[in-house]
């Protein structure tokens, strides 16, 4: 038995992180205003952090008997996904990844995490045999999780020294460089490969996210403006690109998943689905970002259309959620036979 | 969302692989004429016989009534077994079957499923026309009813097995007055009618099951037609998203083992260094890896169909993204294959002629049944809501 499409319980999860979002975080919050000025500055304030714990989404995937709302990976994915869309801050999947892993481990962190009073970042190494490391969105933050490899490493803030800002690509987000303390402990970490691949479920989908939005305004864009007294969507050139970018999103939506409800019922081929969730992902936001800009046309060069937007964020998700040393050992290594067929 | 594996579903996987190992065809397929023919039938008899055809057909036409994942863990353990695919009986069980259950009469019903199931005919389609190809409602074979009859005159093209075949669905013009979709009519055409040529048509592969049919007063009988005369193109419109579709898992699965052959080869073969292991190279190796995720994703693909399948009776526009990624994922595997032999494939020999068949039969696949870029525009107004515009 296989479903990959929402059910009834499902959608109304897309569709409540989805009002949220469009009210709160709509990616025209990132405009910049006749002043050239933001709306909204980057990263999570306290004040949003707060209302976003006090949507459950911390514990949505929790044992209830931890405390949790006990629902899937699934339904952390599709939170996930809206959250690409809108090009929130990676913190919150990170956050959500955290809890598990505290919940893993029996850490007493896990109440605090759920109910938004800690508030976890991600951050990436800059190449595999550095200590230094990029944080994403980490002002404010009270734990930093690592993962190297699918192995996950959640360090307390303070591990974190020569803390200096950088400017980011995807200004949506802080972006600062720090390096972990020589000998450094992390506070709580995973033996196995349960929260790494989590990681990388959350980020497939937000990238997924990220595809789903360009093409949905392309497409848009595409039906509106007029050109040679027609709609520039009715010209092959314009529309097979638009078939492409949905041919894409699918592709990444089935593959993102698939892979999803590969790790929920323990599937052997786990890992092998979630390294592909990964490329198909990263491969469909990344070229979806760009021919978006490029339908557009001169406002996608603009800072004032949200096309820029996914380009960048599709950057820097590209960098999290599996490195390309993991991806290309699981996804060369693996035999023919756990994959062929489903048992 | 989910996954699971019923006990149902492991025991008719389990049953299917055992009676795949004793009866998989094991001498190889021939690729042409009569003795194609009597290969790809005897091995559809023999999969009746053993109870398994028409895995997801309704029981009353002989089919087994089980459920789209059935008929997938079917062409996965096929694929596994490496049992032949496609074949001039693609026709006959992926959309001409298809088409009759839904839009058949009780009687076409009853005469043509069991045969098609038994592995007693073979079907081939008779939709584009020299001059009607992207332009399928542009089609101008033409029929006029005569009594009991209706009589056609013209031509259909690229038919494969139309050489081989005993039956054709074939849409022909039957009201030139009307408007371009509105004239058509789905008919079932006897290819053993009387006024019927068939002209070979050579390939750039060198496969040769491609044909040229001529109608010259071929006289067929009212009773074949499938759906209302004039109401052709909603029929045919049922036929293409069968064949956009749920017809694309066995392909999907047959893909996916070639590239495991080929990630196989790359291990065998030299690389461009010519000392190490193709595979050790960086950027075989970020092919290889692309390529692997992308026939993944195809595969979760055919998920996400059989998901849909579950909950619509018939396949909608959705199936052209599917079918548009197998084919231009095919033709890069192979091409992919064709670089990694290198030198060797220049020559034709016995190691490798299948490799460069596939590579040259390849191209056809983003051209029939439907070219890419008319996939793209149904994808761009179909599914996306686009304007329609100009050619």
């Amino acid at each position: 038995m296989i479903d990959l499409l929402a059910s009834e319980a499902e959608q109304q999860i897309i569709d409540s992180v989805a009002g949220f979002l469009a009210e709160k975080f709509p990616v025209t919050r990132l405009r910049p205003g006749s002043d050239g000025e933001r709306r909204m500055e980057a990263g999570l304030s306290a004040e949003h952090w707060r209302d976003i714990a006090s949507l459950g989404w911390f514990g949505l995937g929790i044992p209830e008997e931890q405390g949790g709302a006990g629902d899937t990976v699934i339904a952390e994915m599709l939170v996930a996904r809206e959250i690409g869309r809108c090009a929130v801050s990676p913190s919150i999947a990170a956050t959500i990844a955290a809890g598990h892993l505290a919940a893993l481990a029996g850490s007493e962190l896990l109440a605090g995490l759920m109910a938004g009073e800690h508030r976890v970042a991600g951050a990436i190494r800059l190449h595999a045999a550095s200590d230094e490391f990029h944080l994403i969105d980490a002002r404010g933050a009270d734990y930093i999780l690592v993962v190297d490899g699918m192995q996950a490493r959640l360090y307390d803030a303070a591990a974190f020294a020569d803390v200096r800002r950088v400017i980011s690509l995807d200004d949506a987000v802080i972006l600062e460089r720090a390096h972990l303390a020589a000998g450094a402990r992390p506070t709580v970490q995973d033996a196995g490969s349960n929260i790494g691949r989590r990681v990388s479920l959350y980020n497939s989908a937000q990238l997924l996210g990220v595809a789903e939005a360009a093409l949905k305004l392309a497409v848009e864009y595409a039906g509106v403006r007029e050109q040679f007294g027609q709609a520039i969507g009715s010209f092959q050139s314009i529309k097979h690109r638009c078939a492409d970018m949905a041919v894409a999103a699918e592709a990444a939506f089935a593959q993102v998943f698939f892979a999803g409800v590969s790790q929920a019922s323990g599937q052997p081929d786990a890992a092998y689905q979630i390294a592909a969730a990964k490329v198909t992902s990263a491969g469909a936001a990344l070229a979806n970002a760009r021919s978006g800009i490029q339908i557009h046309g001169g406002t996608g060069f603009t800072a004032e259309c949200d096309a820029h937007v996914f380009l960048k964020r599709a950057h820097l998700l590209g960098q999290l959620g599996g490195e390309r040393h993991w991806i290309r050992e699981t996804l060369l290594t693996q035999a023919l036979d756990d994959r062929v067929s489903l048992s | 969302m989910q996954l699971s594996h019923t006990p149902e579903e492991e025991q008719f996987r389990a049953e299917v692989r055992a009676w795949l190992r004793a009866n998989v065809p094991r001498g190889k397929r021939p690729r042409t004429g009569l003795a194609l023919r009597e290969y790809d039938l005897e091995w559809q008899r023999r999969q009746y016989e053993g109870g398994w055809a028409g895995i997801s057909w309704p029981r009353e036409y002989g089919g087994r009534g089980l459920s789209l994942m059935q008929q997938v863990i079917w062409y996965e353990e096929c694929a596994a077994a490496h049992a032949p695919v496609g074949g001039s009986t693609f026709v006959a069980l992926s959309h001409a079957g298809p088409t009759l259950i839904v839009c058949g009469t009780e009687e076409q019903k009853r005469f043509h499923l069991p045969k098609i199931l038994k592995g007693e005919a073979v079907w081939c389609q008779g939709f584009s026309e020299p001059n009607a190809g992207s332009d399928l409602a542009g089609l101008k074979t033409r029929a006029h009813v005569e009594g009991e009859h209706l009589v056609v005159n013209g031509s259909k093209i690229w038919t494969s097995y139309a050489a081989l075949a005993d039956w054709q669905e074939l849409l022909v013009r039957t009201d030139p007055g009307a408007q371009r979709h509105k004239g058509l009519t789905w008919v079932i055409c006897d290819m053993h009618a009387p006024g019927i040529t068939i002209r070979k048509i050579p390939t750039m592969s060198g496969t040769g099951n491609l044909c040229q049919v001529f109608y010259d007063d071929v006289r067929l009988p009212l009773a074949n037609v499938v759906g209302e005369v004039n109401g052709g193109w909603d029929v045919s419109m049922t036929t293409l998203g069968f064949e956009r579709g749920t017809a694309f898992i066995a392909h999907q699965i047959h893909l996916a083992s070639t590239l495991e052959k080929l990630h196989v080869m790359a291990r065998d073969l030299r690389g461009p260094d010519g000392r190490r292991p193709a595979i050790e190279d960086g950027a075989v190796a970020d092919q290889l890896l692309n390529l692997r995720a992308e026939v993944a994703a195809l595969r979760a693909m055919t998920y996400l169909s059989v998901s849909r399948g579950a909950r619509q009776a018939v396949p909608g526009p959705e199936g052209n993204i599917i079918a548009l990624c197998y084919a231009e994922l095919s033709q890069r595997i192979y091409a992919f294959a064709v670089e990694l032999l290198g030198n060797e494939a220049l020559e034709m020999h016995d190691e490798n002629p299948d490799w460069l068949t596939d590579y040259l039969d390849a191209f056809k696949n983003t051209i029939a049944g439907g070219t890419s870029e008319i996939r793209r525009n149904v994808i761009g107004e179909r599914l996306l809501g686009l304007p329609r515009g100009g050619r």
